[in-house]
């Protein structure tokens, strides 16, 4: 908003939600790391302080919140003010969801460093890289309000969906070649799929900064190839049942 | 859940839209100045029947002498000319040949300050029907000050006592009686030009179900400096500014996504 309010009150209560969602966004940043960390190194105690940090974010959604509501009491917003309440709304549930996701990552590496050895899986570090980059970004799309910026990071998740489906296959070739590698493998697919799910959260927000500083809804700006090439992109390729029938096969011989 | 239960959320979900096909009023290059002051400029719109319509803007930005154009209340005015056509049911109030008298009568107005006139109840509703001929007997004069007074949501709080003074009422009932007492001629169009600015918080919101209920047969145009206020009672709000008609759009547009922004400025308190 380039425009300052009449009653600077009002200018000072949007910048307290901004702040908020900005250490919302800085706790979900760390957490995020933290819990790849905590995985990569088998870290257990690092593990336990994700999880007991998650509290972190729990409060301070809840203080946003709180203060949202005073907002729409008190100031009564009207269009971009609105759309910016509401949306800071969404997008601080959705960062909250994402403090949610690096527990459960931050729980299943703390029963990964139990286990003797784990299967290396490489494509792992792809995947959390490009949440991370990714995460990131959007972080800036919302203080730079950036709708164009918005609009390439929610275009950008079909990448995450592909990086997941190769990392999928990827465990499963290993589960497949050497049964002791199913129980670490399997909590890998279940970290990658909290990696996705990640992933999807930021399309959220990408999609409320968008909504937020243009007044549109993303997906209407899209042309139909786009939207037809954004689909065919995020749809997972591999065939779990030709999978199986392999797995079969390789179990007989 | 029963079919009641669903038809209630279904009209509870259902947004105030413009739906009506008929155009009331066709204003057409309105400008109006006071001796060489322009003080509105060159406003053209349309204005939908059995609607509500909200003018609102700065103080000073020509609104109430815009709708004072609208029932030629501004011919009262010594030093005001005003320029432009009015079409009133397919017929231009400024032609010359139009009854002035009977032009105030088809569109009424309700003014910021309740004005009932030191007469009882009563007399109030029955004064201008009478004058015009619109009442022979007693029996309809008893009629038309009961169905008067119940349009506009009075009649049981004063049916009993309806030749005391209308003086003698609080402020949110002297304002439906001066909304009776408009009705009582019959308008197809009401004027109100802040009805509710002196009025208190619950007298508001009894004047505002009375407009939703009043558009239902009638037009009704409305000036306030609340916007909450036409945001909640109004189908289309025009948004003026320094004499000029800055914006004019469905409500829900003007305080969720406006055009320009000057009206964005004024909805979000960035100026005044």
């Amino acid at each position: 908003m380039v425009d300052k309010h009449i009653v600077k009150g009002f200018d000072s209560d949007l910048e307290s939600i901004k702040n908020h969602i900005n250490t919302i966004s800085g706790l979900v940043e760390s957490q995020l790391s933290y819990s790849y960390q905590a995985l990569t190194e088998r870290n257990s105690d690092l593990a336990d302080k994700v999880i007991e940090r998650d509290k972190q974010i729990d409060k301070k959604y809840q203080e946003l919140l709180d203060l949202t509501v005073s907002l729409f009491a008190l100031r009564q917003p009207f269009a971009n003010d609105l759309r910016y309440l509401i949306s800071s709304l969404k997008i601080a549930s959705d960062l909250e969801r994402i403090g949610d996701q690096t527990k459960n990552i931050a729980k299943a590496s703390r029963w990964l460093s139990k286990l003797p050895q784990n299967q290396t899986v490489l494509s792992i570090d792809n995947l959390f890289n490009l949440i991370n980059s990714n995460f990131r970004k959007v972080g800036n799309s919302f203080n730079d309000e950036d709708s164009a910026k918005a609009k390439k990071i929610w275009l950008n998740d079909a990448e995450i969906n592909k990086q997941y489906d190769i990392l999928f296959r990827e465990t499963l070739t290993y589960m497949l070649e050497d049964p002791r590698n199913i129980a670490s493998c399997s909590q890998i697919i279940a970290i990658a799929k909290n990696l996705e799910r990640i992933g999807d959260h930021t399309q959220n927000v990408a999609e409320m900064i968008y909504y937020y500083v243009t007044g549109n809804h993303i997906a209407k700006k899209f042309s139909a190839n786009e939207l037809k090439q954004y689909r065919t992109q995020k749809k997972y390729k591999t065939n779990i049942s030709n999978i199986f029938k392999k797995a079969k096969l390789i179990a007989k011989k | 859940m029963s079919d009641d239960q669903i038809v209630s959320i279904s009209k509870f979900n259902r947004l105030k839209k413009s739906t009506s096909t008929k155009v009331k009023l066709v204003i057409q290059n309105i400008t109006v100045y006071y001796d060489e002051k322009k003080a509105v400029d060159n406003i053209s719109m349309n204005i939908n029947q059995n609607e509500v319509t909200s003018l609102i803007g700065p103080s000073g930005c020509g609104k109430s002498t815009f709708i004072r154009c609208i029932n030629r209340m501004n011919d009262v005015i010594e030093n005001c000319k005003v320029e432009g056509s009015i079409f009133f049911d397919k017929t231009n109030i400024y032609e010359s040949t139009i009854d002035i008298v009977k032009l105030r009568s088809s569109i009424g107005m309700v003014f910021q300050k309740p004005n009932p006139f030191p007469k009882s109840i009563y007399d109030n509703i029955v004064y201008a029907p009478k004058l015009h001929g619109l009442v022979n007997s007693k029996t309809e004069e008893k009629e038309l000050v009961e169905k008067s007074l119940k349009e506009a949501g009075l009649f049981d709080e004063v049916k009993d006592r309806l030749q005391e003074s209308g003086t003698s009422l609080s402020g949110g009932q002297q304002q439906r009686l001066c909304i009776a007492r408009a009705i009582a001629v019959n308008p197809s169009v009401i004027l109100m030009d802040e009805p509710c600015s002196s009025l208190d918080p619950v007298a508001t919101a009894v004047i505002e179900e009375l407009i939703d209920e009043l558009k239902k047969k009638r037009t009704i145009i409305i000036v306030t400096h609340n916007m909450q206020q036409a945001a909640r009672v109004s189908e289309k709000t025009a948004f003026f500014h320094l004499g000029k008609l800055v914006e004019f759009s469905d409500t829900e547009t003007i305080f969720t996504k406006p055009k320009k922004k000057q009206t964005l400025g004024y909805i979000t308190g960035r100026y005044g």
